[in-house]
């Protein structure tokens, strides 16, 4: 029972972390509830596909197809996550007017629910089939009764869910003009850290054979498997051996992100507008 | 103006997936030798794989268990679910000199191993038993193979290898 709650924490861990900081962020959108519900649901019925069809998609592309959706997954997910950051650079102002002046609305448009689903959809895809695929092992070939599994799934579900919490009521407490900042940040940091997962991902699968070698080994630092080395593998990708081409990808996507966001935070009298309607 | 952002967002990503399309399509076929472990009750059979320093290898997961597994590999960078009765590739290398760990995630207790890269002409004693090579060739590779194979059945450590990459 303990070790199931160990997994099952361990893979909730790594969803929290995300999902936490990336609703903390959006919490000027009004009434996104429905598409962080929406999310969930969808993050949980994916991940029962994706577990339920993993030997067909290991099978793609020579063997190689679950690198290559893993990556997809982590690549789509950063790019949302990055496009909401821009979004949210655009609508800075009136994001903090929502936040001193209770009740005032922020212009949103679709594309922070469309946003949030799909990064929590992404969020919990890889994460929950692993759990499923280890609860339904164990319960296959019985080396645990179901309700050692359950009970310890419970306890793993809980204490992860606990820790999000924890995470989402800290960010958003955060006094207003640090915390545009703060979410910001950390959100760049996870498509940072996202997009050098799935480049790790692509070279498992053979590509960039060139610049895969490692670079460093820092684990005598930050080992990955404590608990430490997971939130800041989750978090900005980290990994104690990394390759060239993921730090290559991480400081481009840095980058590539802050002059994005200085482009968009830039101010816009002269497109103001005309720039509402599409938005 | 914003459409505008909108256009040029989706032609970078457009542009992004042209050259991702490429890359994948043009990585070039792989000279590799391939290498089989097996889990079975949950161990890594052999849990111990000795490979040459400086060549690509493919590890075929043989998970002849029932349950899923998940090989990780810190060291390596890699992580693979594996399903039950199923069989997953993982491709390494080229790598140094050195030892390198493996394991099983769902079942941490029992399943580990570790890959040991060295040169083959310092293969000692009987760990060269450990390493089972299969074919995965065509062609004039064949003979080569059952060389390769009559070595490793004899147990004579002292033959050594061939290290020419077998090609797909």
């Amino acid at each position: 029972m303990f070790s199931t709650a160990v997994i099952v924490f361990r893979e909730v861990f790594e969803i929290v972390l995300i999902v936490g900081i990336v609703l903390a962020a959006t919490k000027a959108v009004p009434k996104r509830w429905v598409a962080v519900g929406i999310g969930f649901a969808g993050g949980l019925i994916g991940s029962l596909l994706v577990a339920f069809f993993t030997g067909q998609i290991s099978e793609f592309a020579e063997g190689m197809g679950q690198e290559y959706f893993n990556a997809g997954i982590l690549f789509t997910a950063a790019a949302f996550i990055g496009w909401t950051l821009i979004w949210m650079k655009r609508h800075a102002r009136e994001m903090k007017a929502h936040f001193t002046r209770v009740g005032e609305a922020v212009a949103t448009g679709t594309l922070p629910y469309i946003s949030i689903s799909i990064v929590i959809v992404l969020a919990i895809l890889r994460e929950g089939a692993e759990i499923s695929l280890f609860l339904s092992g164990q319960y296959y070939v019985g080396i645990a009764s179901g309700a050692e599994l359950a009970a310890g799934s419970a306890i793993g579900f809980v204490a992860g869910a606990f820790v999000g919490i924890l995470l989402y009521l800290g960010l958003i407490r955060i006094s207003t003009r640090a915390f545009l900042q703060i979410t910001s940040w950390l959100l760049a940091l996870v498509v940072a850290g996202m997009i050098v997962q799935g480049i790790g991902f692509l070279s498992a699968a053979g590509m960039f054979e060139d610049l895969s070698y490692t670079l460093w080994d820092s684990s005598w630092v930050l080992a990955e498997d404590n608990l430490l080395g997971k939130s800041m593998k989750a978090l900005v990708g980290y990994t104690a051996q990394p390759s060239a081409i993921q730090l290559i990808a991480f400081i481009a996507t840095m980058g590539f992100l802050a002059l994005a966001l200085k482009i968009a935070g830039r101010p816009q009298k002269r497109v103001a507008e005309a720039a509402v309607p599409a938005e | 103006m914003p459409r505008d952002r909108i256009m040029r967002f989706t032609n970078r990503l457009a542009v992004i997936g042209v050259i991702g399309f490429l890359a994948i399509s043009s990585a070039p076929a792989l000279a590799m030798q391939d290498v089989t472990i097996v889990i079975k009750d949950h161990k890594f059979e052999p849990s111990t794989v000795e490979v040459p320093p400086g060549e690509k290898i493919k590890l075929i997961i043989d998970n002849q268990d029932s349950t899923p597994e998940e090989f990780e590999s810190r060291d390596l960078n890699r992580e693979k679910i594996i399903r039950g009765n199923s069989k997953g590739v993982v491709l390494i290398g080229p790598l140094e000199e050195g030892t390198y760990s493996f394991f099983g995630e769902f079942n941490m207790g029992t399943a580990q191993g570790t890959i040991v890269v060295k040169a083959l002409g310092s293969v000692d004693g009987e760990e060269a038993n450990d390493v089972e090579v299969s074919s995965g060739s065509s062609g004039g590779a064949q003979e080569k193979d059952e060389d390769l194979k009559r070595a490793l059945d004899t147990g004579n450590s002292t033959v050594p290898v061939p290290l020419e990459p077998i090609s797909k």
